[in-house]
């Protein structure tokens, strides 16, 4: 670090007010001691510098807001990045989170927008290179702090966040485990009323079969009587006709009644013969042929008929309802679709594990060889990075291997359709151009890099240049712990919330 | 105080620091710019956050 002595100090306010050294020197010396005489009895404030003061003997100097912003120009306006990941499931949280964080910024923004003078620093802010900064002095002091920070970070945010990843995914797990079992419960029970359903479809439709059945051999009986009726009647008519034919022609010949009686007997005989093979055929077999002939042969046959009616009502409700709760054939179909539909379910519990926490397997895996690979080669040549994809793809399936490799990393090319990733700044400049020079200087050295628009809180713009894309703050803090010189002391972890328009 | 004069001190000191130089002001002490690093802390509600870098200026009052 450059040093500016008292008498150069002096020289170049001498130039500035067209003075002479020595009354530089008298009017510097004037105020040093009003602001020690003044001190002693309280604060001395020099507008746009600070505050001097003393506690207890030591004289003590606090920089005005608008100093301090021109110190911190390359910082400000970053807010503190929260180490442990939002859960999944706590999505209130994190929008909570994310609320305090705006309430910051605004915070930030009403303190520090006071009576900042722009004008007077944009061109040194332009000139200078925010992050090519010469601690001489304060190097060992840095180094210290980086040092034990880095510790910090290497331990406890790797495991806070690996057990907040391995919590998350956990509650994932159970929460589709419940899910599944509901679905099953509910499916069961969806199965089982639709059951209920059948059973009951079943019955009625017994019920129904039954009584049209009864119908039917009420029917088949009717006709059967009617025939009966009609080949009685037929039968008593023929015997009659042979009687009064058989009495006119008695003295003549008796020989001749069988030959004019026989036609018409033979016709009335086998009319009720096909009458009654007719009614038999309509009606069950089985029934007696005498009991038609018998006067009383209807209570039998209404007997026999409720008989079958029984027998075919007990033999349908036998097949449809007894029967379904037994035969493989009928029930069985819906279990085995239950148990089907099961292990899909099981199956599909990983990939919504994945899915959850947005990093694959295959997305760490190629994050953690873009990191070995810059521990291998600090400034990776493009020639080398483009090689080594190949090799991998050779070992790998290709769409496995290049797909999430493009993902997340450090080197390669930006992905712009990633929300929110973790970066490392590592340049905050105030012109544009500036920041797209930086930016493809990277680029073309490997690195995955991307500039963008920062509003101060004093309402000046600053252009931020950062390197590479993370899902998580360990992985950025590693691989910036690998950036070549002069990054790996001045940078910021931050994340990208929009790319450069 | 000579206003002036004071403008003069407050534009020579602010533009040392700012171009990061430090400054010896005989009878006073010294000026130095500072840069300090991110660092992990904790916030009100107990959530680790890591917090950004900053530049600040430091004074030594003379003697010390």
């Amino acid at each position: 670090m450059e040093k500016i002595n008292h008498i150069q100090f002096v020289e170049d306010i001498a130039g500035k007010l067209g003075l002479t050294e020595e009354e530089t020197v008298k009017k510097l010396t004037e105020l040093i001691l009003t602001i020690k005489e003044k001190s002693g009895k309280g604060e001395v404030a020099i507008d746009g510098l600070g505050t001097f003061a003393t506690k207890g003997k030591s004289l003590t100097f606090t920089p005005d807001e608008s100093f301090e912003l021109e110190i911190n120009h390359n910082y400000a306006g970053m807010m503190p990045v929260v180490i442990e990941e939002p859960k999944p499931e706590t999505a209130a949280s994190a929008a909570k989170a994310k609320k305090e964080d705006e309430t910051a910024d605004e915070a930030v923004a009403e303190t520090d927008a006071d009576d900042f003078e722009e004008e007077e620093f944009v061109d040194v802010i332009d000139e200078q290179d925010p992050f090519d900064f010469d601690d001489d002095e304060t190097g060992p002091e840095s180094s210290k702090t980086l040092k034990s920070t880095g510790d910090e970070i290497d331990e406890d945010p790797g495991d806070a966040a690996e057990k907040a990843r391995k919590a998350a995914l956990e509650a994932e797990e159970k929460k589709i485990k419940e899910e599944a079992e509901a679905a099953r419960k509910a499916e069961q029970e969806a199965l089982a009323e639709e059951k209920k359903k059948k059973e009951a479809a079943a019955a009625a439709a017994a019920t129904a079969l039954a009584a049209r059945k009864a119908e039917e051999t009420e029917k088949a009986r009717q006709e059967e009587e009617k025939a009966r009726t009609s080949e009685a009647e037929k039968a008593a008519a023929a015997k009659e006709t042979a009687l009064e034919a058989a009495g006119e022609e008695t003295g003549s010949e008796e020989d001749i009644q069988p030959k004019w009686i026989e036609p018409e007997a033979e016709t009335a005989q086998k009319t009720a013969a096909e009458a009654r093979s007719d009614t038999t055929k309509s009606a069950k077999k089985g029934i007696p042929a005498y009991d038609r002939a018998r006067p009383d042969s209807n209570t039998g046959t209404i007997i026999a008929i409720l008989v079958a009616a029984v027998v075919v009502v007990a033999g349908a409700l036998y097949f449809f309802g007894f029967l379904s709760g037994s035969q493989p054939g009928t029930t069985v179909t819906p279990v085995i679709t239950e148990q089907t539909e099961l292990p899909p379910a099981v199956t599909e519990q990983p990939e919504i594990g994945e899915t959850e926490t947005g990093i694959s397997p295959m997305e760490q895996l190629a994050e953690q060889e873009a990191a070995r690979d810059v521990t291998e080669q600090p400034v990776p040549p493009v020639d080398e990075q483009t090689a080594t994809p190949p090799a991998e793809t050779q070992a790998a399936p290709a769409p496995v291997t290049t797909a999430p490799a493009a993902a997340y990393g450090l080197r390669g090319t930006m992905n712009t359709t990633l929300q929110r990733p973790y970066t490392i700044v590592v340049h905050s400049l105030a012109s544009r151009t500036d920041a797209e020079r930086e930016s493809s200087s990277l680029a073309s050295a490997g690195f995955r890099s991307t500039y963008f628009r920062v509003e101060l809180p004093n309402g000046s713009i600053r252009w931020r240049v950062a390197v590479g894309q993370f899902t998580n703050i360990d992985n950025a803090v590693e691989a910036a712990s690998r950036l070549p010189e002069p990054y790996p002391a001045n940078h910021f972890i931050s994340r990208i919330e929009s790319y450069n328009p | 105080m000579d206003k002036k004069f004071n403008n003069a001190f407050r534009e020579a000191l602010r533009g040392f620091i700012t171009e990061g130089k430090s400054v010896s002001v005989s009878g006073l002490g010294t000026f130095k710019p500072v840069h300090m690093k991110q660092h992990e802390a904790e916030n009100e509600d107990g959530l680790k956050v890591l917090v950004p870098p900053r530049d600040t200026i430091e004074f030594t009052p003379e003697g010390t």
